[in-house]
Parts: C-alpha cells; sequence; structure tokens
C-alpha cells in the first residue's frame, strides 16, 4: 500500500462529525431525565454505541484503512458481547437474594 | 536511524504499523470491558443503590468534560490532516490544542474528585465506610474506572508530546506520519471509552 492515503476526510467533515457528536451527547443528557424505566440504560448504550461507532468510523479512519481491520474490530466486539450475554445467563437467572 | 539513506530506501510498512496499534488498543478495550463487565453485574444486582449513588456524581461536570474529550478528538483529527498537506504548523498547534483540552479534562477531574473526597467517599475514608454495600460498590467502581481512564488520559498526552518533539525534528513528514496516526488512534480510544464511562455513570437518575 502506499504510503500517502489516497482516501481522505475533508475538514469540513470532521466539523460536522464533531457537531454530530455534541448533539448525540446533549441527546444522552436529556434523554436521562426522561422516566425510560426499564429502557433508560438501553437507550444510554444505544447513543453511547452510535457515538463510539461514528469516532471509529470517521476519526479512526476505518472508513478507508484495509478491511482486515474493520474486520478485527468487528470480532473484538462480539467476543466481548458474548462474555457479556453469557455471565447474563447466569446472573440473570438466579433467584434474588433476600 | 541512519540519516543518509532515504525514507524511500528504508523499508517501511505503515499498515503493520496500525495494525500493531490496533493489536494492542483491542488489549485496551478488553481491559476496560472486564470492569465493564464488573459493573454491568453490581449494577444489576443493586440498581436501586446505583441509581441513589450516582445523584452524586454532577452532570454539568460529568457533560462538560465529554463535550472536551470529544473536542480533542476533532483537533487530533484535524492535525493529521494538517500533515497530510505538508502542514507540519498547523498540526503542531492543533496538537498543542489536544493537549490543552486533556489538561482541561484533568482540572476538571481534580475539582470532581476533590469534591468526593471532601464528602468522604474515596474507598476506605468514614462516610464511605457506612454507606450501604450497594452505593460503596458503586464509588469503588466510579474511583477506579474513571482514575484507571484518567491515566490513559496522561499516557495519551504523553504519546502527544513525543510527536510534538518528532514533528519539531522533521522526524515526522508529510511522506511518514504513521506515528501521528497511531498517537491519533490512541488518544480517540481514550475517548470512545469516555463515551461508555460518561452515560454508566453521571446519567444514571
Amino acid at each position: 500500500m502506499e504510503n500517502n492515503h489516497s482516501h481522505s476526510i475533508s475538514d469540513k467533515t470532521y466539523i460536522f462529525i464533531w457537531v454530530s457528536l455534541l448533539i448525540l451527547t446533549f441527546l444522552s443528557v436529556e434523554a436521562s431525565f426522561v422516566h425510560f424505566r426499564a429502557f433508560a440504560v438501553g437507550v444510554a448504550l444505544f447513543i453511547a454505541t452510535a457515538k463510539a461507532f461514528i469516532v471509529a468510523y470517521y476519526f479512526m479512519h476505518l472508513k478507508f484503512d484495509s478491511k482486515i481491520i474493520g474486520i478485527m474490530v468487528l470480532v473484538t466486539g462480539i467476543v466481548f458481547l458474548t462474555f457479556i450475554i453469557l455471565t447474563f445467563f447466569d446472573y440473570g437467572f438466579r433467584e434474588p437474594i433476600v | 536511524m541512519n540519516e543518509t539513506i532515504t525514507s524511500h530506501a528504508v523499508h517501511r510498512d505503515d499498515e503493520a504499523s496500525k495494525i500493531g496499534m490496533w493489536l494492542f488498543l483491542f488489549t485496551e478495550l478488553l481491559l476496560f470491558g472486564g470492569l465493564f463487565l464488573v459493573y454491568t453485574i453490581y449494577r444489576h444486582l443493586n440498581s436501586a443503590a446505583f441509581a441513589n449513588a450516582a445523584g452524586e456524581l454532577s452532570v454539568l461536570f460529568g457533560t462538560i468534560n465529554t463535550i472536551v474529550l470529544i473536542t480533542s478528538s476533532l483537533t487530533i483529527a484535524l492535525s493529521i490532516s494538517a500533515i497530510k498537506n505538508n502542514n507540519a504548523k498547523r498540526a503542531k498547534i492543533m496538537l498543542w490544542l489536544t493537549l490543552i483540552f486533556a489538561l482541561i479534562f484533568m482540572i476538571n477531574k481534580y475539582f470532581e474528585w476533590s469534591a468526593k473526597i471532601h464528602h468522604g467517599l474515596f474507598p476506605g475514608m468514614e462516610h464511605f465506610m457506612s454507606l450501604p454495600p450497594g452505593e460503596g460498590l458503586f464509588f469503588l467502581l466510579y474511583f477506579f474506572m474513571t482514575g484507571l481512564h484518567a491515566f490513559h488520559i496522561i499516557a495519551g498526552s504523553i504519546f502527544i508530546a513525543v510527536v510534538i518533539a518528532q514533528l519539531n525534528k522533521s522526524k515526522i513528514t508529510q511522506d511518514d506520519y504513521v506515528l501521528q496516526e497511531n498517537a491519533g488512534l490512541y488518544w480517540h480510544l481514550v475517548d470512545v471509552i469516555w463515551i461508555y464511562l460518561f452515560p454508566l455513570f453521571y446519567l444514571i437518575h
């Protein structure tokens, strides 16, 4: 691969991405004051994941980097999600401690 | 390095260098991932206590620090696009701005932690010991996870300082800036971790 990356993101796009991250931050703060009850954590994590995706895809350049890096990121994410889900198969079905 | 060898004659693999950086980032992700798992389980077991304890944290401070970190991610991204356009001066200004935002983040963190410690909420303190167990767990995880994150901010700042020094010596140029890109990757990862820490600690009501 050549050293000069042929694809790059313009400064204007970076600023647009920054603004969208700020908007998502405010949305996440506002949403936390609305009582979604059981969904509150879900909403917070959904917005956080959207932000993390934007940072990884644009700022961390996954959009233009070689596909192999993107696949590695995906595998790491799946491994982590598997750990969380498997752990909850245990804790989620335990009798509550009184 | 032998200075007489011109850059195109030296064997270099920028992509491998970046993949190496990513591999390191995965170990960082799983380090924090383990802590997030601990957090998730304890919050599941003590949801009321976690919500109570989180009320002690300032949403305003957390939001300001989130904005500061997101903005620092922008400045480091702009510094990389500056060096791509052969503008080393602008690249350095953007990196200095990133360091200033890192400093603002740490100053906020200092005031935040000071207030909590003043209230005796640091693990082992008298007030901490008298808290219900679930709330104690919340503060233990709060100090450990935000502390580990702050440690990463310091490490990232040193990395950025090294990049600025290399730019000053013209060791980073338009044709060879992978070190700067790797510093950027590290800094963005620290930002991503904060993106999750913020709602999980500050936004539970």
